[in-house]
Formats: C-alpha cells, sequence, structure tokens
C-alpha cells in the first residue's frame, strides 16, 4: 500500500516536471514568435526609410514634395504628380465604394430577409479572395474600352477607370465591417425609437447609423487604406503617366504605380532608387497614421 | 501511311534542330567551376540556353542564371555579386566594367490593327512621340486621334528609343506608360490607334508592324545593316573575366551560338552591320548629354540641392 502510494506520487513529480518543461519552452516559443513580428514590422520600416532618407542628399526637401519636375534622366525628382494622383484616387474610390458599401450594410442588417443577407455574405466573401490582378484585367478589358467609347476623345486611362475598380475592390471591406458594428447596435436603442413613434426608416438613419458611427469610419479608413496600397489593378488602368492632371481622364500616376515601375529595373543605391524608397516611406507613414486614427476611435469607444 | 511517315519525319528534323544545335565542342581542355550572372531579363532566355549548352559540354561546371533587370545586373557585378551583369543598356561612364557586347536585340514600332499607315520615317515618329502629331490623318492615316504607348523611364528600350530616334527631342507626357514589352504589346492590340514600341521578339499578330523609313524589321535587315533600330546585349565582368568566365562569354561569341541560336530568340548576332552606328551614336550622346537632352519644361520647379 505505502509502495503504490510512493509511486504514485513520484509519477505525480515526473509529469509536473515534464509539464513544466513543455509549458515553459511553449511560452518562450510564442514570446519569440511575438517578437518576431515585431522585429520584422520594425525592420522593414527602418530599412524602407533609411534609404529613402538618402534622396535628401541630392534633392531638396521642399523640391521632392512640392515639384512636378520628374525627370530621372535630367536627375528631377519631384513627386507632386505621384502623392496628389493617390490622394485623389483614394477620395474618388472612398466616395462611390464607401457611400455604396454602407448604404448596402445598412440594406444586409436591418431590411434583408434572413436568405438574402446568407446570400449577400456568401457572395461578399467570395469578393475578398478576388486577386487584384482579376480586377486590373477587368478595368483593362472592360472598363477602359467603355469610357474610350462613351468619351471618344480620351484614351480611356485615368483616373475614372481607376476608381471605379477601387470602389468595388473595397465595397467588401466597407460592407463587412460597417454591417457588423450595426448589427451589433443595441436592440434597445431600436425599440426605443419604435416607441417613440419613429418609422424604420427614420430609426435606421437618425437612431442606428449614428450608433454605430465609430465602426462605419473604422470601415471606411480600413478601405482607405486598402485604397492607398492597391498596385496592381490601378496600374492597369491609370496610365502611369507622371503628370499633374486636372481631369479623370488623361493618364496620371500614383505613388504605389510609380514604384513599381521602375523599382526593378533601376539601379540599387541610386538618387533614383532612394527616391521610390522615400515614395514607399510617405506610403508607409500614411498607413501609420491612419491605424493610429483607428485606434484612437476605438479607444474613446471603450471609455 | 505517307502522311504518317511525313510526321514522324518533321518531328524528328525538329528534334534535332532544338536539341543539337547549340552543342559546345568537347576540347581538350574541360572547365570545372560555377559562374554566376543576373541582369536583363529581354536577354534571359539565350544566357539559359548558352548556360545549358556549355554546361551539357562541361559537366563540372555550374552556372546560375538570374534575371532582376539591367540595372541590377550592373550593380551585382560591380559588387562582385555576380561574375557576368547582363544588360541592354550600356553601363554608366565610369563604371569601370569591361563590355562584351553578345546580340544585337532588334526593336520596332507597332500599331493597332486598325491604323491604315505601314511605314513612318524618323521625322514622323519623333513628332509622334513628342506630342506635335496626335492625329494619324497627319501622316497618310486616316481620321483617328493617336495614342502613344511607352515603356517607364528606366527602361532600356526606351532609352535606346531616346538616342537613336528622339535625339535631343523630349517625349510627349500625355503617354500611356507600360512596364514591359508584354503589356505594352498588349495595350497597343486593345486600343484603337494606339502605337508603341517593342521587341521583335514580341511581335504578333494581334499588333501591325511598321517599317521604320521603308525598311521592315527582320533578322536580315538588321545583319546587313539596312534596318537601324536595335539596342545592344552585353555581357559585363569586372575587370578581365577569368578563364571559366571567358570560356563561357567566347561560346557565347562563338559562331556557332551567334548564327544559330540567336536568330532562334528573334535576335541578330553581335557582328550586325547595325551595332557600328549604335555603338557610334551612343559614343557621341554620351560625350554631350549635358547639352543634348533639353530641360522638359522651364516652368517646372528643379529639386536639386545646390
Amino acid at each position: 500500500m505505502e509502495q503504490s502510494v510512493g509511486y504514485v506520487v513520484k509519477r505525480n513529480e515526473k509529469t509536473r516536471l515534464v509539464n513544466s518543461i513543455v509549458d515553459n519552452s511553449m511560452r518562450y516559443l510564442l514570446l519569440l514568435c511575438a517578437l518576431l513580428t515585431v522585429v520584422i514590422v520594425v525592420s522593414i520600416i527602418v530599412y524602407v526609410s533609411k534609404n529613402g532618407i538618402n534622396v535628401f542628399k541630392e534633392i531638396t526637401v521642399d523640391g521632392f514634395f512640392t515639384s512636378d519636375y520628374w525627370s530621372p534622366d535630367e536627375g528631377e525628382f519631384g513627386i507632386l504628380a505621384f502623392w496628389r494622383g493617390t490622394v485623389i484616387l483614394t477620395l474618388l474610390s472612398i466616395s462611390i465604394g464607401g457611400v455604396l458599401g454602407v448604404l448596402c450594410a445598412v440594406y444586409m442588417s436591418k431590411f434583408a430577409p434572413r436568405k438574402i443577407r446568407e446570400i449577400m455574405k456568401f457572395a461578399i466573401d467570395i469578393f475578398v479572395g478576388i486577386p487584384s490582378v482579376v480586377y486590373g484585367f477587368i478595368g483593362l478589358t472592360v472598363f477602359v474600352p467603355l469610357i474610350r467609347k462613351v468619351f471618344p476623345d480620351s484614351t480611356g486611362f485615368g483616373f475614372l477607370p481607376a476608381a471605379l475598380i477601387l470602389s468595388i475592390m473595397i465595397l467588401p471591406t466597407v460592407i463587412s465591417i460597417s454591417e457588423a458594428s450595426i448589427s451589433s447596435v443595441d436592440k434597445s436603442y431600436e425599440e426605443a425609437s419604435y416607441a417613440l413613434g419613429a418609422t424604420k426608416v427614420q430609426t435606421v438613419f437618425s437612431v442606428i447609423v449614428p450608433s454605430a458611427l465609430p465602426g462605419i469610419i473604422t470601415a471606411i479608413i480600413l478601405a482607405m487604406a486598402r485604397a492607398l496600397g492597391e498596385t496592381m489593378a490601378v496600374q492597369m488602368v491609370i496610365g502611369n503617366t507622371p503628370q499633374v492632371v486636372n481631369s479623370l481622364l488623361e493618364p496620371t500616376i500614383t505613388l504605389t504605380t510609380g514604384i513599381v515601375m521602375d523599382m526593378g529595373s533601376c539601379e540599387f543605391g541610386s538618387t533614383w532608387s532612394n527616391a521610390l524608397f522615400m515614395m514607399a516611406t510617405v506610403l508607409l507613414m500614411v498607413s501609420i497614421i491612419l491605424i493610429l486614427i483607428i485606434r484612437l476611435i476605438q479607444r474613446r469607444q471603450v471609455s | 501511311m505517307k502522311k504518317m511517315k511525313r510526321f514522324v519525319a518533321a518531328v524528328l528534323a525538329a528534334m534535332t534542330l532544338t536539341v543539337s544545335v547549340p552543342y559546345v565542342k568537347a576540347d581538350a581542355k574541360s572547365y570545372s567551376g560555377n559562374i554566376k550572372c543576373s541582369g536583363s531579363t529581354a536577354l534571359l532566355p539565350i544566357i539559359k540556353q548558352a548556360a545549358d549548352d556549355f554546361m551539357k559540354a562541361n559537366p563540372k561546371v555550374t552556372i546560375e542564371v538570374t534575371g532582376g533587370g539591367s540595372g541590377t545586373g550592373i550593380k551585382n557585378v560591380q559588387d562582385g555579386v555576380v561574375d557576368i551583369g547582363n544588360s541592354d543598356v550600356f553601363a554608366p561612364e565610369g563604371s569601370g566594367l569591361v563590355d562584351h557586347q553578345i546580340a544585337v536585340i532588334p526593336f520596332l514600332f507597332i500599331v493597332n490593327p486598325s491604323v491604315q499607315v505601314s511605314n513612318l520615317t524618323k521625322q514622323q515618329l519623333v513628332d509622334i512621340f513628342s506630342g506635335k502629331i496626335t492625329n494619324w490623318k497627319e501622316v497618310g492615316g486616316n481620321d483617328q486621334k493617336i495614342t502613344v504607348i511607352m515603356r517607364q523611364a528606366s527602361s532600356g528600350t526606351r532609352m535606346t528609343v531616346q538616342q537613336l530616334v528622339m535625339g535631343s527631342e523630349q517625349f510627349t507626357t500625355n503617354a500611356i506608360v507600360q512596364d514591359s514589352n508584354g503589356s505594352v504589346k498588349a495595350t497597343v492590340a486593345k486600343t484603337p490607334g494606339a502605337i508603341g514600341y517593342v521587341d521583335l521578339a514580341y511581335v504578333d499578330k494581334t499588333v501591325k508592324a511598321l517599317k521604320y523609313e521603308g525598311v521592315e524589321c527582320t533578322i536580315d535587315n538588321v545583319k546587313n545593316g539596312k534596318y537601324k533600330l536595335a539596342s545592344i546585349g552585353h555581357m559585363y565582368t569586372k575587370g578581365q573575366p577569368s578563364e571559366l568566365v571567358k570560356a563561357f562569354i567566347d561560346y557565347v561569341q562563338s559562331s556557332t551560338f551567334q548564327n544559330r541560336v540567336l536568330p532562334f530568340y528573334k535576335f541578330a548576332p553581335a557582328n550586325s552591320s547595325a551595332i557600328n552606328q549604335i555603338n557610334k551614336i551612343k559614343l557621341t550622346t554620351s560625350n554631350s548629354k549635358s547639352t543634348n537632352v533639353k530641360p522638359s519644361s522651364a516652368l517646372k520647379k528643379s529639386t536639386k540641392r545646390k
């Protein structure tokens, strides 16, 4: 009897030891993974900006950001046309895709019968999986010729087809996040509104949507980040010409497409390549700012 | 049965053609070692073919071939990362690299099949690509807007077009820019009234090939110097190449490879008459570079640090 008790104790000690070793090593492994992620993010930011900063050895800060004189042959690197293109394109696609997406989300969560909602959710999941080159290809073969037909004087390339394609691409982001946020508005708000005699439309637009606003803004900002960084699909339809345009139908360029056009073939370490790195740094900073804004909104929501 | 026999004969002929053409004679000396090269994607197919042949003849040699673009090739060979940097543009002045010219890469102007014009002179091309002429009727075609399709600024072909055709004229800014031969061809094929330029290897039935100064772009016309638009394929080494690297370059420059393999990939041999002309133009433009290119616009704000 005594013997068997001793045996059990011994075995327990053994398992405890093994368990604690497994436990500890697992903990360190997880810590390592977490650390690795942080290290990767930080080193990308450091690497890109370090190379980018070098451009200011040859180019003035003011000239780089405010001049539209982009002519690498002559050593001129003004990125006005590029960042202006990115800003305009992002705003255009947000104003088309954002509005469409939010309205779609309102319909899905408050008006659609269950069956239609399920079908729509499924459709949006498929949406997310479409690679951007496919969007670009559709833009090139459908939108560009169509625009050329409607406006025979234009080439069909420019902001317009890019904005149309991007608005479609950001739809799933806008819809799924704002739908989740609208659906999670407390039922009591809705009931209180009805009790006060409001109609359904009144309830949705003056009670539910305002309550879900932080979530909707988050959706819009995430969609902006997506639009900002999109390269392939935009490159195929925007024309990629480094010029400042005041028309939706003239070829122009964005930061991402400008980088991708020349990154592969210009010499690493040259002013040209550093200018591209600086453009990447600008993009990186803007998306960091966008993420910080989302953080801020979420924190306010909690408190 | 007769048909069958003919078919078999054709297949056999095709096989012998592809298998036996590029074969290096196993000479008395057999090499061993490792060669690394990187660079131009335009030259990639022929360099790969040459590497395969050379390794077949010298089993102890391994040759690693990667792309990356001409800029990468030049940078890599300067840094000593690779033994050979392949490039379809000249290395920058004062880089100290040794130039081995291995091929002539003909390029030509292509238009959308809707365009009636089939020949353009140098002056007409300058006017079109600088934006002075914007309608096909001004060069003898029908009343149709011209859409210019360009390569990106870092493209070797674009630099060559600047030197050989444009001279001191600047390209128009109102053009669609594409970043590869393939996408230029696809865009020209799909855009009514479009004109662009691509390497000969990329031309197919979806686009219309233009004559330049009345001469059709063919390998023969490049060889005999009648057709003048081409870039030069270079293999750059840092200093004089080692014995092994030299043997490989010698193989690429050998008449077997030059005359039998290159035309298969739509390249002309390096001893084509066109090459001297291109080299001469390169020499004169690089000597007077500062005065050659007009500033794109006096109105634009310069970005340079003083």
